[in-house]
């Protein structure tokens, strides 16, 4: 079943539920309410007619009485019978003539005589037309201190019954059709609000839909502010999110392709030429080749290993082997690897360590990796007559850690992608179509952090827009700071 | 003799292009990037351009698009040379107006080959 019918449904089921009750409660209470008004007004009759009683006893009209009665019995329906009976119990006046004079000797009537205050009795009373329930109201009638006699009204409870529940049929139909009325439009109401509820949401399916099939440019276009306002805008998100993690993807994709195949092409290219060059051509550049060929075998190792070590750390397989390691002598190490290709550019290397700089607690290739990574990208981006300073120094903050900076007078950073040199995948779009010659896929500061951080160290990259960039780290002194897995 | 310009940014590859060329028997200028390239095409009217694909500041595709549309250069002929090897890039490389699609790596002869049967038809269509 659809949300919306079960949302119509749903609160029509409410709405009359609540009229019912609301419908039963109200005649409850409007019955007792009449029954008890009523009886009021029972009562005030029958004080009416003691008064009158009285009155007539004292001016000795019996007709006055007799006529006040006849008024009672015809505005009053449910007045069965109304009298006065003297302390003889002798009718003086009554409703119907012919009981006129009669002693009355009943037990209701006893009773009634020998009361002191007002008395209500319920009797059935056989008739000839029917057998109906009777309620007698008596009062005494005294002139001075002397009882007189007793005014006594008796009302039909059976006809009494059938006018009260005459009007409240007459309040129920009311009701009923008011609730109907109401029921049509608390539906019809329902049945909007049910629509306005679940546009957005098929909206929302609809374009959960395309996002599964792939469009990932699809937005879905439900401006509320309230929770499926702001679902479709988390959905938008994350549409947007799937389609920067699919464009970074192929991103990816194309560049590990590209730069498989570019070292690659070179290989067999060089190949090609010495075998098409014969061995005279070899004499004069076979050695340059051979040496242009291992070259991109180099290359293309790193670019695999770097591929390899991505995937490890993926994988949470990577583990370092540290041991008590001199920094400045590694550091000198990575540098003279670096020193031609720095010459060649014209970019001054500068190591600057303190000489009481202490053994650091760390794994030697891994280290050995990061400086690599982090002086070819500092001579990558610089231009000639920049300079790439590698430095350490103890940390006050924390003398169990040391902080080692590579620093390069390169073009910088943008603010808004220093947080995501770190990501793999991730090189600053720029920075890809700035430099010359082998790209990198991205994996070399991640992989940088990853050892970092296996290390129990940090990484921070600080920059500056065509002032350089510099990136520090911590690595530790002592044993057992190195986090266990 | 002919003058053939050739554009990529792998150095190795254009050190090999052009001492390939030169045995050929051709003047050869080089430029590292597109950008550069297309720079060499206005200052040194070369006879043909050897163009890389994937390049920083310019790519392959943005340049022959400039050189197609420019009156003065638009029959410069251009022969791509491009690690791109799907069917798809051989026929954008086309439709784009490059004359020839070759693929790394490559053999020595067949780009001396090439470059000639291009100039021959270029002289040819002049």
């Amino acid at each position: 079943m659809r949300l919306k019918t079960k949302f119509s449904l749903f609160t029509g089921l409410l709405v009359t539920m609540v009229l019912v009750a609301m419908g039963i409660l109200f005649l409850t209470f409007e019955k007792k309410h009449l029954i008890e008004e009523t009886r009021g007004n029972q009562i005030a009759l029958a004080k009416g007619l003691e008064r009158v009683s009285r009155e007539a006893l004292l001016r000795n009209d019996d007709l006055f009485l007799i006529n006040y009665i006849k008024t009672i019995r015809e505005e009053n329906k449910t007045v069965t019978y109304a009298l006065f009976v003297d302390d003889e119990n002798r009718i003086l006046a009554h409703s119907n003539s012919q009981f006129l004079r009669r002693v009355v000797k009943d037990s209701v009537s006893t009773k009634a005589q020998l009361s002191e205050d007002l008395l209500i009795q319920a009797y059935r009373a056989v008739s000839e037309e029917a057998e109906q329930e009777i309620i007698d109201i008596a009062l005494p009638v005294f002139l001075g201190k002397e009882r007189k006699g007793t005014a006594r009204i008796g009302f039909s409870q059976t006809v009494l019954e059938r006018v009260i529940s005459g009007t409240l049929r007459e309040t129920g139909r009311r009701i009923v059709v008011v609730a109907l009325g109401v029921l049509i439009f608390g539906l019809l109401g329902a049945f909007v609000l049910a629509g306005t509820m679940t546009r957005p949401i098929k909206l929302l399916v609809k374009g959960a839909k395309l996002i599964g099939q792939g469009r990932l440019d699809t937005k879905i276009e439900v401006k509320r502010k309230d929770e499926l306002g702001w679902l479709s805008h988390k959905f938008n998100q994350m549409a947007k999110a799937l389609k920067e993690l699919e464009e970074m993807k192929n991103d990816f994709v194309s560049s590990v392709t590209h730069e498989l195949r570019s070292p690659l092409a070179a290989i067999e290219s060089y190949v090609n030429e010495m075998l098409e060059g014969g061995v005279e051509e070899f004499a004069k550049t076979g050695i340059d080749d051979l040496t242009i060929i291992k070259n991109n075998a180099i290359r293309l190792s790193y670019f695999i290993n770097d591929l390899l070590d991505t995937a490890k750390i993926e994988a949470g397989r990577i583990e370092i082997e540290p041991q008590l390691l001199d920094l400045s002598s590694l550091v000198t190490d990575v540098v003279t690897i670096f020193m031609p290709a720095a010459e060649k550019e014209k970019i001054e290397l500068r190591i600057d360590l303190p000489i009481d700089l202490p053994k650091v607690f760390a794994d030697g290739d891994k280290i050995r990796q990061v400086l690599t990574n982090l002086i070819s990208n500092g001579i990558k981006f610089s231009s000639s007559g920049g300079k790439v300073v590698i430095s350490a120094e103890k940390m006050i903050k924390d003398p169990e850690f040391i902080l080692v900076k590579v620093s390069d007078t390169g073009r910088g950073i943008p603010p808004e992608d220093l947080d995501k040199i770190f990501d793999k995948f991730r090189q600053v779009k720029g920075a890809r179509e700035k430099v010359k010659g082998p790209k990198g896929t991205g994996l070399g500061l991640f992989i940088v952090k990853s050892i970092v951080e296996l290390h129990g160290g940090k990484i921070r990259a600080r920059s500056k827009l065509g002032e350089g960039t510099t990136f520090a780290f911590t690595l530790p002194v002592k044993t057992g700071k190195i986090p266990k897995k | 003799m002919k003058k053939i310009l050739v554009v990529d940014d792998e150095k190795d590859v254009l050190n090999l292009v052009r001492r390939i060329l030169t045995r050929g028997g051709f003047e050869v200028i080089t430029a590292l990037d597109g950008k550069e390239g297309l720079a060499k095409v206005y200052s040194e009217a070369p006879d043909l351009m050897i163009l890389d694909i994937n390049m920083p500041v310019m790519d392959g595709w943005e340049v022959c698009r400039k050189i197609r549309e420019d009156p003065l250069y638009k029959h410069l002929p251009i022969i791509m040379l491009t690690v791109r090897r799907t069917k798809k890039d051989q026929l954008k490389g086309l439709n784009l107006g490059g004359d020839e699609y070759i693929t790394k790596p490559f053999y020595p002869t067949e780009l001396i080959a090439r470059v000639k049967t291009v100039l021959q038809r270029a002289s040819g269509k002049v």
